[in-house]
């Protein structure tokens, strides 16, 4: 696909980046989806060789069947029957378990009042240029909308005037 | 839930594409849904937009050099729901 997305996901961080683990991360990622060896390949940066290779490999051991033939293309799928298949699907299912509890925005606070140190500050734009509630902020514009922003509250310290667009 | 959005919500919590990093929709969405027939399609698209109505995915316009692309990230403050939105069928 893009450059970003040719990052390395949680499953190749936690049991190496390889490029059998790699296809077996695509395999999960789309598990219920029939795809083609030539689109993995593309989006995965691996050879096309490369790729009918392992895909040759994780059919013998039973990890994917054929599915369909679409014009000319063999498309593949999951083989979800297979018992290795299913212990694979749980680590993987752990491994988005983890990205979603480190990354889960919990100790999200939206009344400024009640707010303690660390805690994030949901506010509007023209509120955060200043002072909420007597205390100061430092904006963290994270992207979600126009008008909103997060703010992470530090209190008993002089304001941080960071322009805003 | 459509094969296609889970894939593409499974693929975006692997890959950690959550709040500030985002990527672009349309080279997403045709790669996950470059198989589908007409009908699957139609049923994708209509849970995709209830997925960005109910701010499960947060759409954003990013400006580029030569204009601008709409980006896909996925709401942090709805994880949770997400993943349980995968996990559901897999029980099944």
């Amino acid at each position: 696909m893009n450059e970003r997305m040719n990052e390395i996901g949680a499953f190749c961080e936690t049991y190496g980046n390889t490029i059998p683990n790699r296809i077996l991360e695509y395999l999960m990622e789309n598990k219920d989806l029939d795809f083609a060896v030539g689109d993995m390949a593309k989006e995965l940066q691996i050879s096309k060789p490369k790729s009918y290779e392992i895909i040759g490999e994780f059919e013998k051991k039973g990890y994917l069947k054929k599915s369909r033939i679409v014009g000319k293309t063999q498309l593949y799928i999951l083989n979800k029957e297979s018992s290795r298949v299913k212990l694979f699907l749980n680590d993987f299912k752990e491994c988005l378990r983890l990205v979603v509890e480190e990354n889960s925005e919990e100790s999200l606070c939206e009344n400024p009042n009640t707010c303690k140190e660390g805690d994030y500050l949901l506010a509007r734009v023209f509120r955060l240029r200043g002072l909420i509630g007597g205390k100061t902020v430092t904006i963290v514009p994270v992207g979600t909308s126009y008008n909103r922003v997060v703010a992470n509250v530090r209190s008993n310290r002089k304001g941080i005037n960071k322009r805003l667009r | 839930m459509n094969p296609s959005l889970k894939a593409i919500i499974s693929l975006m919590l692997n890959k950690r594409v959550i709040g500030g990093k985002h990527t672009p929709e349309e080279k997403m969405i045709s790669s996950k849904t470059k198989w589908l027939q007409k009908e699957e399609y139609k049923e994708f698209e209509k849970e995709y937009r209830d997925a960005i109505n109910n701010q499960l995915i947060l759409k954003i316009k990013k400006r580029t050099g030569k204009g601008s692309d709409w980006h896909i990230s996925l709401n942090p403050r709805k994880l949770k729901e997400l993943y349980e939105m995968i996990g559901v069928d897999e029980n099944e």
